[in-house]
């Protein structure tokens, strides 16, 4: 069976997280997107743990479901940063848990505990190395999983270029036999990841990071399973020894906020190449830029883009339809009109991967238009160009010669120039992923 | 359902203001507390929270959380329409996706203004430690951000020695503003450590529409961080705005 699923959301107890998150939002979310299966998120931090337990009850097969029927099933997930230092530098990386019950939760969290407090955030800050937080959560007993997670973006991940390593082996050292998997992240995708052969072993993974309910967060990044039946274990080993059973699905990774190098102060942004030639130095301000993670694979290749390694998983290409609806609207993805045209067209497919995927042109054109309905298949058909993300801006679809978002609903010149100096307020909300 | 009864309709024209000047649409969400909103513009440079709760109001009733989505456009016409010693009544059905919006003083007028499904875009407020509070009249904020109008677009505040600067210049001109505590004009100062920042006056301007609810403005910032203006009504309940700033060329 044919399974969507998404490993790694966090809770409201993490930082900049939605405070109205909840099971039931998080259910209704999953279920509008067309996700199977949705990780708990969180499960280090004590308050959780109880609604994970108020909310949720196990069924056979260890997978988790909402007491009052619920049709998504949920993994025990969780993610940590872990802090360490290595040749002089602290390095700090991110890892998803994974565990096949609330009982093992409760074995672990005593043990994380001595390395930091679970209470502060969702996503705690533990002071261990890589190896260490593996052997802790491997010696738990079997399905007990460490992912490396968003390993490419610049800060705090496993291959980012501030505050990473360069090769897995630095940061979990005897313990790498037990890594399995890696989250690609937004900003990277699977032929990226093609690029370095020291990833060739792993299965590459894709989850949302979401920080929020909405179908327009969950789900953006998943996985499909190919799983001979609905278990945890199922789950886990298809990850661990079957990555030929994993499709990901992907957003374009130039929609990533860390595609491109570039300093946001200065709304510069540069391809690898350039970044190379400008010895990473912003051409404005004469500061460093943030690597991109297209330059910091291109620094660890050591294979030309376009090789296929054998064994290569295979994945999909889709952005969220309200970033296509705000395309073709030139709006926000959050205003109203955008929601409002997202809730009208999701109410008439199953689900939100079903229009994305699935859905016939000509019912396309009935529900949403002809506007959105191209776009959705141009979407699907990976024809869509993106604005590459860089230093925290996320990348931009461009809706060439129909005057869509960038010919519409754009500030003018002068404005343009203001909001380029101007910090954005979601830049103390949202933390840096 | 939901009802609730404002003695003064004036009090509501002043929040719709207070939201409508960075907001087109957004949701209220009515729940046996009262009534609050948090809506960023749509730069997502400015942020407004509102909160009117139920003691604001001369009678409230609603036993379970509501959201009520408006485009303030539409709203902010109907309240154009209220008049002195008018009481307002709002009103909404479960099962209708309309809010009554009901004027009564020598006549009764009710509106009835269709809703807006907008979903729920859940934020955070930003969490921020400030290093400077400034309590000041609203009005002599305002004189100064229009003294700096004259001149650019945007402005510096500056708090340190217990004054607070507002600074601002341009190919047009320049102009210093000093509010000191022995003017009398800065009611009071907390201050962890001396503060600048610079912001948007075209933002700023708009956020005064707040000071017809209150006559104090209180301004909270840190060198290169959002700013807070907080203006709490008389009647009960708060206006808070969070602006994002301009960063300095470096």
């Amino acid at each position: 069976m044919q399974i969507v699923v998404d490993l790694h959301i966090h809770s409201p107890f993490s930082r900049a997280t939605s405070k109205d998150m909840s099971f039931k939002s998080l259910e209704r979310g999953a279920i509008v997107k067309g996700l199977d299966v949705l990780g708990t998120g969180d499960f280090t931090h004590p308050k959780w743990r109880e609604e994970i337990r108020a909310s949720l009850v196990g069924e056979e097969g260890g997978l988790y479901k909402l007491r009052e029927s619920g049709r998504v099933r949920y993994v025990v997930s969780g993610e940590v940063c872990t802090t360490f230092d290595y040749k002089g530098r602290s390095r700090r990386i991110h890892h998803i848990i994974l565990l096949p019950s609330m009982e093992v939760a409760e074995q672990l969290c005593p043990i994380l505990e001595r390395r930091g407090s679970l209470e502060g955030d969702g996503r705690p800050n533990l002071s261990m190395t890589g190896a260490e937080l593996v052997e802790v959560v491997s010696d738990l007993g079997e399905g007990c999983v460490v992912i490396p997670a968003h390993i490419w973006t610049p800060w705090f991940s496993l291959l980012g270029d501030r505050g990473g390593v360069d090769r897995i082996e630095e940061c979990y050292d005897d313990q790498t036999p037990h890594i399995y998997a890696l989250e690609t992240g937004l900003s990277s995708d699977p032929p990226m990841n093609w690029r370095v052969s020291a990833l060739d072993r792993f299965t590459l993974v894709s989850n949302s990071d979401s920080h929020s309910a909405s179908p327009w967060r969950i789900g953006r990044e998943a996985n499909i399973l190919e799983v001979p039946r609905l278990s945890y274990k199922d789950v886990v080993e298809t990850i661990m020894h079957r990555k030929e059973g994993v499709t990901t699905i992907e957003v374009d990774p130039a929609y990533g906020k860390y595609h491109w190098t570039g300093h946001r102060n200065c709304n510069v942004s540069v391809p690898p190449d350039e970044a190379i030639r400008l010895r990473g130095i912003c051409p404005v301000c004469g500061k460093r830029m943030t690597k991109g993670v297209a330059e910091r694979v291109e620094e660890l290749a050591d294979r030309k883009e376009g090789v296929i390694p054998k064994g290569a998983q295979r994945f999909i290409r889709l952005l969220p339809l309200s970033e296509v609806i705000a395309t073709v609207l030139g709006r926000d993805i959050f205003s109203g009109e955008v929601q409002k045209r997202y809730w009208d067209v999701v109410g008439k497919f199953s689900n939100e991967l079903e229009v994305l995927t699935k859905a016939p042109e000509e019912r396309l054109v009935e529900v949403c238009g002809k506007e959105v309905a191209e776009m959705v298949l141009m979407n699907r058909e990976g024809r869509l160009v993106i604005s590459p993300g860089y230093d925290g801006v996320y990348g931009r679809p461009e809706e060439t010669g129909r005057g869509g978002r960038q010919a519409e609903g754009r500030p003018a010149d002068e404005e343009e120039r203001f909001l380029r100096r101007t910090k954005n307020l979601d830049d103390y909300i949202n933390e840096s992923r | 359902m939901f009802k609730a009864v404002l003695a003064d309709s004036r009090i509501w024209k002043n929040v719709i203001d207070s939201i409508s000047t960075l907001v087109e649409e957004g949701v209220f969400i009515a729940d046996p507390s009262g009534i609050r909103l948090r809506a960023m513009d749509p730069s997502r440079v400015a942020m407004v929270d509102m909160e009117l709760p139920k003691a604001a109001f001369e009678s409230y009733d609603c036993a379970q959380e509501m959201p009520i989505g408006v485009n303030f456009d539409d709203m902010k016409n109907i309240m154009k329409r209220t008049g002195s010693n008018e009481k307002l009544e709002l009103e909404k059905l479960d099962e209708e996706a309309r809010l009554k919006i009901r004027f009564k003083g020598k006549s009764s007028r009710t509106f009835s203004l269709p809703l807006l499904d907008l979903g729920k875009e859940e934020l955070s407020a930003p969490r921020i430690s400030f290093n400077a509070t400034l309590k000041i009249p609203a009005n002599t904020l305002m004189e100064a951000i229009k003294d700096a109008e004259v001149v650019s677009d945007f402005v510096k505040i500056t708090a340190e020695d217990n004054q607070m600067k507002i600074a601002a210049s341009g190919d047009r001109g320049e102009v210093d503003v000093v509010i000191t505590k022995e003017s009398g004009e800065l009611l009071s100062v907390e201050q962890k450590e001396g503060a600048h920042a610079l912001y948007s006056l075209t933002y700023l301007s708009k956020m005064m529409a707040a000071s017809s609810l209150s006559e104090i403005a209180v301004l909270m910032f840190s060198t290169d961080m959002p700013m807070r203006l907080d203006f709490n009504p008389s009647s009960g309940g708060k206006i808070v705005y969070y602006l994002a700033p301009r960063m300095e060329a470096e």
